[in-house]
């Protein structure tokens, strides 16, 4: 820990100030470069940026809550969501018109299926831990034990002692 | 590697003279001589050994006699091996000597296989005779003792045994004499106080020291005169003239009312010299006989001083004398020595400058502090008597030996287990008293060996757990003596290889004993006698093994070593013994397998009683080096389990941040797997 008032400490502040303006930037580059692709969508095919811009909510809240490292709640969410309206986007690029994904746009269902199959990225991101620990334990436990047994026949054989 | 089948034909069954039959009543000697138990010879008998008859299987006509010693008095057995490799004539040759079966059949004895006298004794060993005429002694008995003195002084063995009760008829018709045995005893211990010169009269009897052919010939002197007169005074009287001795001559004392003719009181003049320089020897004597002898050194005390001192109300005239009155009244001459008395008399009437100056040191009388001054320890009294009498014995708490006969001393107090005589010689040799006694006596040249044998007794007890201290001295100063360990003693035993067959015959039958196979005695009889090369076998057999099996190591590598080079034979109850405290050494084996699999080797090796092939398996190179890195491998795996359990046991309590981290990144990866399959799903047309 730099202590207050020495160079150490003029020169961590000085980072942290840089990070903060970096984070800043790219908040700002990537609000610009979405204003500018939403823009241009919406001009060009407004069902598609209605169904992205709309169904991709989740995944801009879990960019703007997610500080943690490795952002995975925002991966996980965006993965997700993406899942949820790659098959809305795919026949509309095939099929060439929008008249399908206007229809859908209409139906309730397609934003509750977008949402719930985004909402299952949080769900993902808060239960796998749990998941993740019960099988972590497992692990360890069976480890220790291993160890122990192994452990206990050097002992004997060696006549060691802790 | 020698097998069980080569020991057998190398054992030279040793046994039969350890476990002979005792029911027949006969032992044998040197696998030639027999000894019948059932036939005594009471006319021979020594005062420490009893006489049978005694049988030459290679010459039954020859008329002999053995002589068995008992088990509390040392024998010169060094002196009777060196008789027996020469053939003499004047004393009883000594034919055969070495332990042989006890008459009661229990353990062996010294004994010693002579030829017998034809024609008896000269004289009762005790009882005054009448008494014999000047001619028998000049005919008949002076020239046989000279023949037989000469024979031994020419071997430079000294008799120490010269008196009337030990001198034989050799023939029938009495006209020839022989000297008798002087083997079955320390040197001087059986002679009368009168047969001793002066300053090994006042010494212990077995103290009175190898001594030279001067006390021969003044035993010699003695025995004339008794013979002559028909007896000399007893040993009360003598001691109780001792300052008379001193003061006169010791011919005063010893021919008091005796007026032989002027001729022989020329040769008992010559012979009975109490200093040894002036005594005649063997050839004064010859020439004495032979009527060329005129000349005789005038009889005279050990007078020294002008004036008498007075001690105690006697009055001394040499400084012997009053070294002798010294040790006889120790607080008394504690008391005398705070005064100048002594130092001035030693000075002003004996003119001994030197003397005088070394007295005043010893008694710290020019100390300034007075408590230095007034104290004046045992050592101090000791060194004091050895200044004024430098020649006579060490006289040290009540304990007085002659240099040249601590070994005696040392045998029969450890014989006899007088812990209080062991204690005032130990101090005697720690000290230095010993080497200051052997260098201040004129019996000694400067550079004598014997000093420097002095000096490392002196090391051996400094050491007493390395060196063995006392047990160590005793084998040193009484070459040929039988081992003193309790656990053999009964057997004699004189060579390393009846020392195997003895301990091998005690661990036998039943359990193994609970002691250790080397007891201190074992230790320091065999390193008497053992050779560099047997001795460096030992050590290497117990060096580089682990703390605390040196001692069993040592043991088995010792046995083991024995039974190679003198070719003992099996020695299984010696290798179940050795087997029984063997565990300090299986122990030191870090592996428990590989202990269990050398004790199996290590039990198949003691059935076949073979201690040779027990030290291979003990000390397998390979299998040590195997297990030493075995071992650290194991500690260190070991270690490192014993880490990484605390670590996981740690984490067990704690893993919550690991979980949430593992999990959220399973999450993302689920998702993007998820992802992956719904996209590839929907361009494949899946949905």
């Amino acid at each position: 820990m730099a202590i207050r008032g020495t160079p150490l400490e003029r020169v961590a502040v000085k980072q942290l100030l840089a990070r903060r303006q970096r984070r800043r930037n790219r908040l700002v580059l990537v609000c610009a470069v979405l204003t500018a692709v939403g823009v241009g969508l919406a001009l060009t095919a407004l069902p598609l940026f209605i169904l992205i811009y709309g169904g991709m909510l989740p995944t801009l809240v879990a960019f703007l809550a997610d500080e943690q490292p490795g952002r995975y709640l925002f991966r996980a969410v965006g993965f997700m969501n993406l899942a949820g309206i790659i098959p809305y986007i795919e026949p509309t690029l095939r099929a060439g018109n929008h008249a399908m994904l206007s229809g859908a746009l209409a139906q309730t269902t397609t934003w509750v299926v977008i949402y719930v199959i985004a909402g299952s990225g949080f769900f993902f991101y808060f239960v796998m831990p749990w998941f993740a620990g019960l099988i972590l334990e497992l692990m360890i436990r069976a480890r220790i034990s291993r160890h122990a047994a192994e452990r206990a026949a050097l002992g004997q054989e060696w006549e060691l002692d802790s | 590697m020698a097998n069980t089948a080569e020991l057998m034909d190398e054992s030279p069954g040793l046994g039969a003279d350890l476990d002979g039959p005792a029911s027949s009543g006969r032992a044998v000697l040197d696998d030639i001589f027999e000894i019948d138990y059932s036939q005594r010879l009471q006319s021979l008998d020594s005062a420490q050994a009893k006489a049978y008859v005694a049988v030459d299987t290679e010459r039954p006509g020859a008329k002999l006699f053995a002589l068995v010693a008992g088990l509390d008095v040392p024998t010169r057995a060094g002196v009777a091996q060196a008789l027996t490799k020469t053939e003499g004539s004047g004393y009883l040759n000594v034919l055969a000597a070495g332990p042989a079966l006890a008459p009661d059949g229990e353990g062996r004895r010294m004994a010693f296989v002579l030829d017998r006298p034809s024609g008896g004794r000269l004289r009762h060993p005790v009882n005054a005779g009448a008494a014999v005429s000047e001619r028998v002694v000049n005919g008949i008995i002076l020239p046989g003792i000279l023949e037989g003195l000469e024979k031994l002084h020419g071997q430079g063995i000294a008799h120490r045994a010269v008196r009337p009760g030990n001198i034989f008829y050799s023939s029938t018709e009495h006209d020839r004499v022989v000297l008798g045995e002087c083997v079955s005893a320390p040197p001087g211990f059986d002679q009368p106080v009168a047969y001793e010169p002066l300053s090994r009269s006042l010494a212990a009897r077995a103290g009175r020291g190898e001594g030279t052919a001067a006390c021969d010939m003044y035993a010699l002197g003695v025995t004339l005169v008794a013979l002559l007169k028909g007896a000399v005074p007893t040993d009360d009287i003598i001691l109780a003239r001792t300052a008379l001795r001193y003061q006169s001559g010791s011919m005063a004392v010893i021919m008091a009312g005796f007026e032989p003719s002027m001729r022989m009181k020329e040769l008992l003049s010559g012979l009975l010299q109490d200093d040894s320089r002036q005594r005649w020897g063997i050839d004064d004597v010859y020439d004495w006989l032979a009527g060329r002898r005129t000349r005789s050194a005038p009889i005279r005390g050990l007078r020294d001083g002008v004036r008498p001192f007075e001690f105690r109300g006697a009055r001394h005239s040499s400084p012997a004398g009053i070294a002798h009155a010294f040790a006889e009244a120790p607080d008394a001459a504690r008391h005398t020595l705070r005064e100048r008395g002594l130092v001035d008399w030693l000075w002003r009437s004996c003119g001994d400058k030197d003397l005088a100056d070394r007295v005043k040191t010893l008694t710290h009388l020019d100390a300034k502090d007075p408590a230095t001054k007034s104290s004046l320890s045992d050592e101090d009294l000791a060194l004091v008597c050895l200044a004024l009498d430098p020649n006579g014995p060490l006289r040290y708490r009540g304990l007085s030996i002659m240099p040249d006969g601590v070994g005696p001393v040392l045998a029969i107090a450890m014989m006899n287990e007088r812990a209080d005589d062991l204690k005032v010689i130990s101090q005697m040799i720690e000290r230095g008293l010993i080497i200051e006694a052997v260098q201040r006596s004129a019996l000694f040249s400067r550079d004598d060996p014997y000093v420097s044998t002095c000096r490392s007794h002196q090391a051996y007890l400094k050491f007493p757990g390395r060196d063995m201290g006392l047990e160590r001295c005793v084998y040193e100063l009484n070459p040929g003596a039988p081992c003193l360990s309790d656990m053999i003693r009964d057997y004699s035993v004189t060579t390393l290889h009846d020392l195997g067959q003895a301990l091998n015959r005690y661990a036998g039958g039943g359990d193994a004993p609970s002691g250790r196979p080397r007891d201190r005695h074992v230790i320091a009889f065999a390193a008497d006698l053992m050779s560099p090369g047997q001795l460096q076998a030992v050590r290497l057999g117990a060096v580089g093994v682990s703390q605390g099996a040196e001692d069993c190591m040592a043991d088995l590598a010792f046995f083991a070593c024995i039974q190679r080079t003198e070719k003992t034979g099996v020695m299984r109850g010696m290798a179940r013994w050795v087997r029984s405290r063997m565990e300090p050494a299986l122990d030191s084996f870090h592996s428990s397998t590989r202990r269990r699999r050398v004790a199996i080797a290590l039990n198949h090796a003691v059935s076949s009683g073979n201690l040779t092939d027990m030290l291979k398996v003990m000390r397998n190179e390979t299998e040590r080096r195997s297990d030493a890195q075995e071992f650290n491998a194991a500690r260190s795996r070991f270690i490192y389990l014993t880490n990484e359990n605390a670590r996981l046991q740690s984490l067990l309590g704690d893993y919550s941040a690991l979980a949430t981290f593992k999990g959220r990144k399973a999450a993302a990866m689920l998702a993007f797997v998820v992802f992956v399959v719904v996209g590839v799903l929907t361009v494949t047309g899946g949905f």
